[in-house]
């Protein structure tokens, strides 16, 4: 008896050892069945579209059809790169890295883990050109065009949006400030990408110290609008979905434009805002409050306005703010055109100009930074290459 | 409110540049100068270069399992939002300066990290662990808690009530005297 009820609960956990693993051994088993069918699936689509592909090489220019190819359930991405053509860089990060990997390979799969592969003979309209899984299928349109063949997705809904779209590239990501826009409220991409060339023409390509160091910037966009994002009296935004969203192009700044109407914001204005590396900007606003927001951002510039019932809570001292001195501004008497105007945040502390960029940028001398901070944004600039 | 110091930076320059790679997304909480990492997302992107840092801040550092530095670089978190704005005739600016705000930074990722300190100069260290370790923390904790569980039901079997242990001795003791 006494053997007996010491025995209980070994047996107890014996039974569980071996239900455990009799169901580990089982599900083992049957996962590697799934992967050799799913194999399997693999194989023939690289074999399929390379028939086709040789195919409609040889048949006469212009031929076109459509064709749906199976592939297995967990591929959600085939992407089609013409090696011979002009690869559109940024446009997938998880993509650039592996056809940087793999520079023998033409056909990308999903996630990786499937097999990339080599087919010859083909032209695709664009490079790359990502074709997502519908029900286990891609649809593919082909042409020949001669000796080759021409891929098309078979509706525009199949392919897959780049991630990034490189607007200025000026060089390698990590020589240059990577400054990048991403849109909230936008009806369509194309609208972003004009909107965010208007702020790189008549801010990073026209203001100094930017437009003489505009080599050291590149520009990029994403192309998949924020959600993330809410208009109250300023544009709020999660920091943390928008920097998620940010991560698919090089950021070393991001900054959200946020479409809104000028006689609705006349009505309602809404603040645009930095902080940190991420701007936000209200587009009805006045251009110059990207160059504000962005002093703020890239050269930790103050406020040269003053808010003395703000910041009077605050134990806030000349040394914090580059742009802000004490008594006699002996901070920037060296600088050239500097001069001393008492008022810069508080009404305590000094500033350089009369106005400024970090001033009232949408009143007369509002144009320029001034020299105190485009000495500052300088120091930063020459970070750079 | 920062200066950038030369010889610092050329210390802290990163390891690995942005190129695409696996990183990690990190949400932040700052409290009164404590910073709690409260999610991290990963997923292959980009990350800053970090050319610009402060003199003085915070430091992150991607620790290996062989404890050395993958990546470090200095930060403070952005406790100043700046907004601005013109209605026409007044200016809208002001700012919103916070001691508790969620912030988000972007990092590399690498294969051998062990967990992610971050460090405020000048401090004791806080550091925060990596999931991969949380995991197998809490799979540690969860066979602790079978095996305690199955002693205390094994404790549980092996007590034996008074009241049996008396009557089971005097079974005993008739089974004897019936002999």
């Amino acid at each position: 008896m006494k053997g007996q009820i010491n025995a209980l609960p070994f047996i107890i956990i014996l039974s569980i050892i071996i239900i455990g693993a009799l169901a580990l051994f089982f599900y083992q088993k049957t996962s590697e069945v799934n992967t050799q069918v799913i194999g399997i699936e693999h194989n023939n689509f690289l074999r399929n579209i390379e028939k086709k592909i040789t195919e409609y090489s040889n048949k006469n220019k212009g031929s076109t059809e459509t064709f749906s190819f199976n592939i297995p359930e967990q591929i959600n991405l085939v992407c089609f790169i013409d090696r011979e053509g002009e690869v559109q860089k940024f446009s997938n990060p998880e993509l650039d890295i592996q056809t940087n990997a793999e520079i023998d390979k033409n056909i990308f799969f999903q996630p990786k883990e499937f097999q990339s592969a080599k087919i010859e003979n083909f032209e695709v309209e664009e490079n790359p050109l990502c074709v997502k899984n519908v029900n286990s299928k891609i649809n593919l349109r082909l042409e020949s065009l001669g000796k080759k063949t021409k891929i098309r997705a078979a509706s525009p809904e199949e392919i897959k949006q780049t991630e990034c779209t490189s607007l200025i590239y000026n060089g390698e990501d990590k020589e240059k400030i990577d400054v990048a826009f991403i849109g909230y409220g936008y009806e369509n991409n194309k609208k972003l990408t004009d909107d965010a060339m208007i702020y790189i023409e008549n801010v990073f390509e026209t203001i100094e110290p930017y437009a003489s160091n505009q080599n050291k910037f590149n520009f990029y966009q994403i192309n998949e609008p924020t959600e993330h994002c809410e208009l109250t009296y300023y544009i709020k935004c999660n920091n943390f979905e928008v920097k998620k969203q940010a991560s698919k192009c090089p950021n070393d700044f991001v900054i959200v434009l946020a479409e809104r109407n000028k006689i609705l914001n006349l009505a309602s204005p809404i603040r645009s805002s930095a902080i940190g590396n991420l701007a936000k900007i209200n587009t009805a606003d006045n251009i110059l409050v990207l160059a504000h927001e962005f002093g703020h951002s890239f050269g930790d510039l103050g406020d040269e306005y003053v808010d003395d019932a703000y910041y009077g809570q605050f134990n806030i001292k000349a040394n914090e703010i580059p742009n802000c001195g004490e008594v006699n501004c002996k901070e920037w008497k060296d600088i050239e055109g500097s001069s001393c105007y008492k008022g810069c945040t508080l009404s305590t502390l000094y500033r350089a100009t009369k106005n400024s960029i970090m001033n009232l940028y949408f009143k007369d001398g509002g144009e320029t930074y001034g020299p105190v901070n485009e000495k500052e944004l300088n120091d930063n600039l020459r970070l750079y290459k | 409110m920062k200066k950038i110091s030369w010889f610092l930076i050329l210390l802290l320059i990163p390891l690995v540049y942005a190129e695409p790679t696996s990183i990690n997304v990190l949400n932040l909480e700052y409290n009164n100068e404590d910073i709690n990492i409260l999610e991290k997302f990963s997923t292959i992107g980009y990350y800053p270069d970090r050319n610009i840092q402060p003199e003085k801040g915070y430091l992150l550092k991607i620790m290996s399992q062989e404890n050395t530095i993958l990546y470090s670089f200095r930060f403070l978190p952005p406790t100043t939002e700046y907004l601005d704005g013109f209605d026409g005739t007044y200016n809208l600016g002001r700012s919103e300066i916070s001691n508790k705000l969620n912030f988000s930074l972007i990092i590399p990722s690498f294969e051998n990290e062990k967990e992610i300190l971050i460090v405020k100069e000048g401090e004791q260290m806080s550091y925060d662990l990596t999931e991969s370790n949380k995991g197998k923390i809490m799979l540690g904790g969860l066979l602790i808690l079978i095996i305690i569980f199955f002693f205390l039901a094994f404790k549980k079997k092996k007590k034996v009530n008074p009241e049996e242990k008396i009557i089971k001795k005097v079974k005993e003791e008739l089974k004897a005297e019936q002999k």
